[in-house]
């Protein structure tokens, strides 16, 4: 059929003399388009590439905004129970602190029963903030110096130097329980009869308010490290908070570009289909003529 | 006609045709076997999504769990002596009477105030033991509905699946102290807790060394506590490597569906290009056949 078709075309040529020029023109034209078609094909190649790294780009931000925001709303949870924590320590502190000053309480709270659980709990938590990537108990690890070098220029000098100052406080304060170990506060023997008899009667040796006892100067520092752990703590989160602002504009802008590429690339094959659906007319035109002036030399 | 037909531009520009039809064809079909890919490829990342939140979900509840047992731990033991020192203060023949007297000065009701420090130290030990069930029982909640995360909990046998949950057994505990107590009968304390009958027989007649051998056990069921927070820190860092691989996994996904995706529309652009291509190739066959037909 395709060959019967190319016979039909090549004797209608072979027949046109009268409208050859015209016909030569016709094709002329449909070449031209072709070569416009094809250019315009060949720049939304173009824009497609730089569609496809841009959508690359916008589904690792994706990501990575899901996970700061994620991170963000664990940390925030985390930090206010552990700063209503504190405070909860803190309140039943005083309160005992105060109890231990009567005649009844000296004797029954010690500082070894009061302060060892906390302390031995505290240090290892403390001990899970160990990263070996992040040492976010030295103030000069290089993770440090590149947040602020990302913030300087974006936040206010009062804020950077807030968030210096937040880092310090905390590293400084780790620096006096860093020796400490949490082994050493497990208490797991279980106290005999005489020894809590013996911790009854010899109660100014180790009741809260005794100055002997190293357990309550162990329990401030470890409090004041995490006063200063939930400090640091905030501002962390609020680099990161500023992290995902900055990242969620970002997308925002990745999203428009990749809509102005896309809407060009849909221009643009559309200006593509048209000069393809004109060459295609003219293609017919010859076709259906070569078709119909064989038909007629066929009947005659 | 025939040699015109068999000369070596016009079988070239044909051959040209040809080739770009087929070569159309051809990246037609790659489209529709990219877009299959594609498709797989979605699925694989949003199952990789689904799990990785059910890890992060997980790791967020069991974290909850071990502050439970490590707050529990802390308060537990901060009282774990209080107790029993107020006892033996008002009751112990070694605490000097005017002591005692001095301390039970301090109490508008003596009855009340023996009454108090009893049944708080009765309930001390009640509370180590909920503590614990509540720690076994929180756990076992998650532990249960993640057979997939956690199949070293789970074991198949004849075609039914058995759990074993981390758990410890309180009688396990209490043999850790047998030797250091003067009542060996483990029941004897398993009863205070869940029977009132002997809650009260034992706030009516305990002697000091009844009450020694219940602060003992308290003093060890609290110890064990950390148990479940050993057992949580070592699934929550399973959890996390598992995580870790997840994510590897999605990134290399997502790497994988843009790459597709973009060849995908390479491909529709290249099938676009070959069409035009084709449709040129065969315009400069009319309008070499229409320049020919002067030779004739």
């Amino acid at each position: 059929m395709r060959f019967l078709r190319f016979t039909f075309l090549q004797s209608y040529f072979l027949t046109i003399n009268k409208n050859k020029k015209k016909a030569l023109t016709l094709i002329n034209t449909g070449i031209f388009f072709t070569v416009f078609a094809i250019t315009a094909a060949l720049i939304s190649f173009s824009i497609e590439t730089k569609i496809s790294k841009k959508e690359s780009e916008l589904i690792q931000l994706q990501i990575s905004i899901l996970e700061t925001g994620r991170l963000v709303s664990d940390i925030d949870t985390w930090l206010s129970i552990y700063e209503s924590g504190h405070n909860e320590n803190q309140s039943s502190r005083v309160f005992n602190q105060f109890f231990s000053n009567t005649k009844l309480g000296s004797r029954t709270i010690s500082q070894k029963d009061y302060f060892t659980p906390s302390i031995y709990y505290s240090l290892i938590e403390i001990k899970e903030l160990n990263d070996p990537e992040f040492n976010v108990f030295d103030n000069n690890d290089p993770y440090y110096k590149e947040i602020i070098e990302m913030l300087t220029g974006v936040w206010d000098e009062e804020d950077i130097d807030k968030f210096k100052k937040a880092i310090f406080n905390f590293t400084e304060s780790y620096k006096k329980i860093e020796k400490l170990d949490f082994n050493d506060f497990k208490n797991k023997k279980i106290p005999s009869l005489d020894e809590i008899l013996s911790e009854i009667l010899n109660y100014s040796e180790n009741n809260l308010n005794s100055v002997n006892d190293k357990l309550s100067d162990y329990d401030y520092a470890i409090e004041s490290f995490n006063l200063r752990a939930i400090q640091w703590g905030k501002q962390i989160t609020k680099v990161l908070k500023s992290t995902h602002a900055y990242e969620r504009d970002y997308m925002n802008e990745v999203n428009k570009e990749i809509i102005s590429y896309s809407k060009n690339e849909k221009n643009i094959i559309l200006i593509t289909f048209i000069f393809q659906f004109f060459i295609f007319l003219i293609i017919q035109f010859f076709e259906v003529n070569s078709f119909n002036s064989n038909i007629k030399k066929i009947i005659k | 006609m025939r040699r015109n037909l068999n000369s070596g531009k016009f079988v070239y520009l044909i051959l040209l045709v040809a080739f770009f039809t087929l070569a159309s064809y051809f990246f037609d079909q790659l489209v529709i076997r990219k877009e299959d890919n594609l498709r797989n490829l979605k699925i694989k990342l949003t199952n990789t999504n689904i799990t990785i939140d059910n890890i992060s979900n997980v790791i967020i509840e069991l974290t909850s769990v071990q502050e439970y047992t490590s707050t529990s731990y802390v308060r537990l033991k901060k009282t774990s002596n209080y107790w029993f020192k107020n006892l033996l203060l008002i009751n112990h023949d070694s605490i000097p009477a005017d002591i005692k007297q001095d301390i039970m000065s301090n109490f508008e009701s003596e009855s009340t105030a023996i009454w108090m420090i009893k049944t708080r130290f009765l309930e001390l030990y009640k509370d180590c033991t909920w503590t614990h069930n509540s720690s076994r029982k929180n756990l076992e909640n998650i532990y249960q509905w993640q057979r997939s995360l956690f199949p070293k909990y789970f074991e198949s046998v004849d075609g039914i699946t058995y759990s074993k949950f981390p758990n410890i057994d309180f009688e396990v505990i209490f043999d850790e102290i047998k030797p250091l107590l003067v009542n060996k009968n483990f029941l004897h304390y398993t009863e205070i807790v869940y029977e009132e009958d002997k809650f009260n027989e034992a706030y009516d007649n305990f002697t000091i060394q009844d009450w020694a051998d219940v602060h003992k056990y308290s003093y060890n069921l609290i110890n064990n506590l950390e148990f479940y927070y050993n057992i949580i820190a070592d699934d929550v860092k399973y959890l996390e490597e598992l995580f870790e691989k997840e994510e590897n996994l999605r990134n290399s996904l997502i790497e994988k569906i843009t790459t597709t995706n973009s060849r995908k529309n390479y491909f529709i652009l290249s099938s676009i290009i070959s069409q035009i291509l084709s449709l040129l190739a065969l315009l400069i066959l009319f309008r070499v056949l229409l320049l020919n037909n002067k030779k004739f």
